[in-house]
């Protein structure tokens, strides 16, 4: 059994396990519960309940005499845990204890926490530190805390642990030196009952119980460790007190007990077994036992899981059009660097660098045709004369001169003289005197043209 | 194979192989395999399934069942080397003109290989065909090296490459490798005749040229060269029963039968609503009982397939397509966690398959008795059996294959659940000793596989 209220939940982070508030306080998460977990929680109160009805019967007057309220029991166990965190060590007062409880996440109405105070200081769980009146500090009564212990337990493991204490006690009566045979009968017959009822109980259940009930009995009974303690102590009473009938029948009718015991214990597993693969009761065991063996189970342990399992994939399909398709999506790796291919000239993307060696083979095509006709066809010509018209034919007639001097390709020699003319009455009033030469055209055999290109290629360069 | 003509096995199929009446069938009790030979030839057909192949040399009878199980649905076996060559072992492949639809329903599509398997398989399968005028399975044997270079020439990642050629194609039998050497597999020769059809339709386009690149050294022969002469014999068809006439509800059994085996999980019961009529769905169920599967109903409403209970324990007992032991550890683990400890809490209301409780790795590896390399490699081989799958956050879920487990099969895994969590219980005592019985009172008449241990995954 948890020590968290009924109504709490399970955490988001699935574990389903409390968490710690910075105050100290505990809560858990809020979880939308499903009609499933509901239904769980309320069977799980119910059981509680008729548990702690049982358990108390023998202490109680009357039917109603035992808390409705799971809470309230809980609430006893808390009390424990603030008594346990205080540092007073002279008792507690009801306000020191409303403030632990506070501290400890208990959101119960003040009225409910005073009303429950006042009852388990009525009923001596809580007794007063000094015993004088009107004094307000109370301390536990140790058997108080027997029964908030034992009320916990007795509905986590259905009371099976007395079962077991009975078994502990009955042998440690035997291991004395010289154990007392009145004590041994009655601890064997006490164990004999035990075991009668849960053989008894179980029967019922196997016979009549809930599916939950019975997961419930298996996961509380499945201690195969009885049959063990149980020959042992049939033993040693052997040993002890051979010939002592009375005590050698107890311990063989407690054998028989056991066995009746362990019949009906296999009987509920065989039960749960029958139904439980299908509808995959893993509650048949707490969720620590899973936690552990995921934890520390060795290789061999897990390899005992599937072994019956059966590979069943399907094969794979092959498409060859998504074959084809995987295919071109890869192209080969070129090891070398590539330049891209050149793209086409198009009307709407002219290539800038043919327009421009268009536009300079225009201009010097105008500037050979400007220079052809100064000189009409001859092989040499003065531009002086036609220099100093204007200031801007100068200009044009140098440039275009020097331009075309200057290109291998053209056959043209500019002779600027170094002295310089000076003439007030013409536009350009002093000037550089020039000789624009063709070289390209046909020697005259007098050889005089060849010698004085050469003469005036000479005077150029120099 | 031993003993009869193919003629008499033709004829002893044609008495076996009868097409199915539904309203008689939905009268007779539900589907079982009654007689010995169908129980072996159910058990041949569970064994090509758990593990590609199956050995060869079975009792024509045997044979003969398990060929007119498989025409019921379409299928046909064939006999090839295996990749030793040193014996013949039975793939499932289909019958002439049939193939599986991967898109008919949406709800449960078919497996298809990544980009890269498919690129190297199409690199391998250019090597093995070059020709296209040839028979394509066997084929020629090609060199690991030859095709890792030629792809990584044609641009896929190398890493990529190394897992598709030594893990994705030999696992699904499209490859096979015997040392460096590899060969097509035996998934190969199972294909349908319209896919290499369409396959030879687009053999210009395969990637011979990256092949062609390979460089060689002088005086080293090409692959191409020096296998032309070893490549072991053609596969060959087993004659199956004589073609009845196919009515329309053996073609919706047929195509049911089809989609179910193909799907990688179960498949929605608004794609097969056919299933929902009594007669037919006692056809299906029939039809795959001689191959040694049953109809699943899963508790999400889904229909699948998977083996019969006997079957399944036949190929359990004989080691055929069992796990590891690293790897039926790592499963443990993923059940405990998804399944087990969550429905012990509450938590969980599904069945053995759901992506509520994803697992990660380092979960696992809390485990100190399992090293983080191991449970890695058993991811591996539990993904590619469908027994885990994954989720978009990256953690580990059980997978399909579980949704395709039997009532008793899933009985027994919870049962090793409970033994595991509890192994000194009553429980697991009884549990134990009911199994004993059991082992002790079924002794099943099934033959078993000759390579008993070697056919793990």
């Amino acid at each position: 059994m948890q020590d968290d209220p009924p109504s709490s939940e399970p955490g988001d982070d699935g574990t389903g396990e409390l968490t710690a508030e910075p105050d100290g306080g505990v809560t858990a998460p809020a979880e939308q519960l499903s009609l499933m977990d509901v239904q769980h929680e309320q069977l799980a109160v119910t059981e509680r309940l008729a548990t702690w009805r049982a358990f108390a019967a023998p202490l109680a007057t009357n039917s109603g005499a035992v808390v409705e309220d799971p809470e309230l029991v809980q609430l006893a166990v808390n009390i424990l845990a603030v008594y346990a965190d205080h540092q007073s060590r002279s008792g507690l007062t009801f306000a020191q204890l409303r403030e632990g409880l506070r501290r400890l996440g208990i959101r119960r109405p003040s009225g409910v926490i005073e009303a429950r105070l006042e009852h388990l200081h009525r009923m001596g769980f809580l007794e007063p530190y000094l015993p004088k009146l009107h004094q307000g500090r109370y301390i536990v009564r140790p058997a108080g805390l027997a029964g908030a212990l034992a009320a916990a337990r007795v509905t986590e493991r259905g009371g099976v642990d007395e079962l077991i204490l009975l078994l502990d006690r009955t042998r440690s009566a035997l291991q004395t030196r010289h154990p007392d045979p009145g004590r041994v009968l009655a601890h064997l017959n006490s164990c004999r009952h035990a075991l009668m009822v849960f053989a008894l109980d179980l029967h019922r259940r196997v016979a009549a119980g809930t599916a939950a009930e019975l997961i419930e009995a298996g996961r509380q009974h499945d201690h195969s460790s009885f049959t063990r303690q149980v020959v042992e102590l049939n033993e040693m009473v052997t040993d002890k007190f051979r010939g002592h009938y009375e005590l050698e029948e107890a311990g063989t009718a407690l054998i028989e007990a056991e066995q009746f015991y362990r019949s009906q214990v296999r009987a509920a597993i065989g039960k749960v077994l029958a139904q439980g693969g299908a509808g995959l009761n893993f509650d048949v065991l707490t969720p620590a036992e899973y936690e552990a063996a995921a934890l520390t189970a060795g290789v061999d342990q897990l390899a005992e899981v599937g072994a019956s399992l059966i590979a069943d994939a399907p094969g794979a399909y092959v498409d060859p059009d998504a074959l084809i398709e995987a295919i071109e999506s890869y192209q080969p790796r070129s090891r070398t660097r590539v330049r891209p291919p050149e793209s086409g000239a198009t009307l709407d993307d002219p290539d800038p660098l043919a327009t421009a060696e268009a536009a300079n083979e225009a201009a010097r095509r105008h500037r050979r045709l400007g220079l052809e006709a100064l000189l009409v066809g001859g092989q040499e010509v003065d531009l002086t004369p036609h220099m100093q018209r204007s200031w801007d034919a100068t200009v044009h007639i140098v440039v275009d001169a020097l331009a075309l001097d200057a290109d291998p390709r053209e056959p043209f020699v500019l002779d600027l003289s170094e002295w310089l003319m000076i003439d007030p009455t013409t536009p350009v009033t002093y000037l550089h005197p020039a000789r624009l030469i063709r070289t390209d055209l046909v020697v005259p055999e007098d050889g005089f043209a060849a010698d004085d290109v050469q003469q005036l290629g000479d005077t150029h360069d120099g | 194979m031993t003993g009869k003509s193919d003629e008499e096995f033709h004829a002893l199929g044609a008495r076996q192989a009868q097409p199915a009446d539904p309203d008689k069938l939905a009268e007779d009790p539900p589907a079982v395999v009654q007689s010995s030979s169908a129980a072996a030839g159910a058990l041949i057909l569970a064994r090509i399934r758990a593990v590609g192949y199956a050995p060869a040399t079975m009792p024509t009878d045997a044979l003969l069942s398990a060929s007119a199980a498989a025409a019921l649905v379409d299928r046909q076996l064939i006999e090839i080397s295996d990749r030793a060559d040193t014996r013949r072992v039975l793939v499932l492949g289909w019958a002439d003109g049939a193939a599986p639809d991967p898109d008919q329903h949406s709800s449960a599509p078919a497996w298809r290989l990544p980009a890269v398997p498919h690129l190297v398989w199409a690199v391998c399968l250019a090597a093995a065909w070059p020709h296209a005028a040839a028979e394509p399975y066997p084929g020629r044997l090609f060199r690991r090296e030859q095709v890792l270079r030629a792809c990584i020439d044609l641009g896929a990642h190398d890493r990529a490459v190394i897992a598709a050629l030594d893990r994705t194609l030999p696992r699904t039998g499209l490859i096979t490798f015997s040392g460096s050497s590899g060969r097509l597999g035996p998934a190969a020769a199972a294909l349908p005749t319209a896919v290499w059809s369409a396959l030879r339709r687009v053999h210009d386009r395969l990637p011979h040229a990256a092949l062609l690149n390979e460089p060689t050294s002088t005086g080293q022969a090409t692959v191409a060269e020096d296998t032309t002469t070893d490549a072991p014999p053609t596969a060959r068809r087993l004659p199956c029963p004589p073609a009845g006439p196919v009515g329309a509800n053996d073609t919706i059994v047929r195509a049911a039968v089809t989609a179910l085996e193909s799907a990688q999980g179960p498949v929605a019961r608004s794609d097969l609503p056919t299933l929902a009529d009594p007669a037919l769905r006692r056809a299906t169920e029939n039809a795959l009982a001689g191959c040694g599967r049953a109809l699943i109903s899963t508790p999400d409403g889904c229909w699948t397939t998977g083996y019969l209970d006997d079957i399944a324990q036949a190929l359990a007992a004989e080691q055929t397509g069992t796990f590891t032991s690293g790897q039926r550890a790592v499963l443990a683990l993923i059940l405990l966690r998804a399944v087990a400890i969550p429905r012990a809490q509450g938590r969980h209301d599904g069945g053995w398959t759901g992506a509520d409780h994803p697992v990660t790795l380092d979960e696992l590896s809390a485990n100190r008795r399992l090293s983080r390399a191991a449970i890695a490699d058993a991811l591996r081989g539990l993904r590619a059996a469908g027994y885990v799958a994954t989720t978009s956050s990256g953690g580990y879920v059980p997978g399909p294959a579980l949704a395709r487990l039997g009532p008793g099969s899933r009985e027994a895994l919870w049962e090793d659940l409970v033994i595991l969590g509890r192994p000194n219980g009553y429980m697991a005592e009884k549990i134990r000793s009911r199994r004993r019985t059991l082992a002790a009172a079924t002794r099943n008449g099934y033959p078993s596989a000759e390579s008993a241990g070697e056919d793990q995954i």
